[in-house]
């Protein structure tokens, strides 16, 4: 993808659902981070087991994104982790199900650590802004 | 041993895309605007007490004023990946002071069309001193 990003090649919006890609982001912090959040929330009353969170973005890092220099050595030569980068995260349920949804657009001025423009790929294509969504589920499982 | 170390370092900073955002200001309080990628991501977010960050209005936020009681907000609604819809301009209203509920997901009024805006700030005591101080000009 990262290839595809530089030199503006593939599909300009991309969804990854339950694959090898989305799953290989079940364990991250933020997700971890989201997990723990709707079931303390749930927990302690505040929202009901079919309530969602929309828009999570965790702990932050330095600079108000959520990966940071910590995510970039808690990645490590994860490839899909350190592409993604920082990102919002979010939750639905449908009482017996959670499924997470992570959002993220590839742009230059994320690359350049918000110092640079960004453009669409109709623009120019090389560097230009292409979206992943990555969709996966889980049961509902309040003994973990 | 310290080139390997190096060499992998410079992999991961070659494989990574995003570690920081492209915007972050604090406005007051745990409200912060953020936008995580691109301006157009740009949200109204609140930290909690557990110190995470969720984003209590969503994007696009593209004006916003605030006093010690409350925070007015701009939004052009965006639905992910398409861009924000600048025909359709939605108000926010965040009670800092009395506010409507314990949660700050839910301490939001809003969305309001601009004349809903206009009577609710009347009937919540908003100050017509409160403008929209911080303009997006790109995203407006």
């Amino acid at each position: 993808m990262t290839i595809d990003w530089a030199f503006g090649t593939g599909e300009d919006n991309r969804v990854f659902v339950n694959d090898e890609i989305a799953n290989s982001s079940r364990d991250v912090r933020i997700i971890n981070e989201i997990r723990k959040y709707w079931y303390g929330e749930v927990n302690a009353g505040r929202k009901t087991i079919h309530d969602g969170v929309s828009n999570f973005r965790g702990t932050q890092a330095w600079t108000g994104g959520n990966f940071g220099v910590t995510g970039l050595f808690a990645a490590g030569l994860d490839p899909v982790e350190q592409f993604v980068g920082s990102f919002p995260s979010a939750i639905t349920s449908d009482g017996k199900t959670l499924t997470y949804t992570i959002t993220n657009t590839s742009s230059f001025t994320s690359l350049m650590y918000g110092i640079a423009p960004d453009w669409s790929r109709s623009t120019l294509g090389p560097g230009g802004n292409m979206t992943q969504t990555y969709i996966f589920t889980e049961p509902i499982n309040f003994k973990k | 041993m310290n080139r390997v170390r190096i060499s992998i370092f410079v992999i991961m900073i070659g494989l990574s895309s995003c570690i920081g955002s492209a915007h972050y200001e604090v406005l007051i309080g745990s409200y912060s605007l953020g936008a995580m990628d691109v301006m157009e991501d740009m949200t109204l977010d609140y930290k909690n007490d557990q110190g995470y960050v969720i984003s209590i209005i969503t994007a696009t936020v593209f004006a916003v004023g605030y006093d010690k009681d409350f925070i007015v907000v701009k939004q052009h609604p965006r639905e992910f990946p398409n861009p924000s819809n600048k025909s359709i301009t939605n108000y926010f209203i965040v009670p800092l002071k009395d506010k409507i509920s314990k949660s700050a997901e839910k301490n939001i009024i809003g969305p309001l069309t601009k004349d809903e805006f206009s009577r609710k700030c009347k009937e919540i005591g908003v100050t017509e001193t409160l403008e929209f101080t911080k303009v997006f000009k790109d995203l407006e």
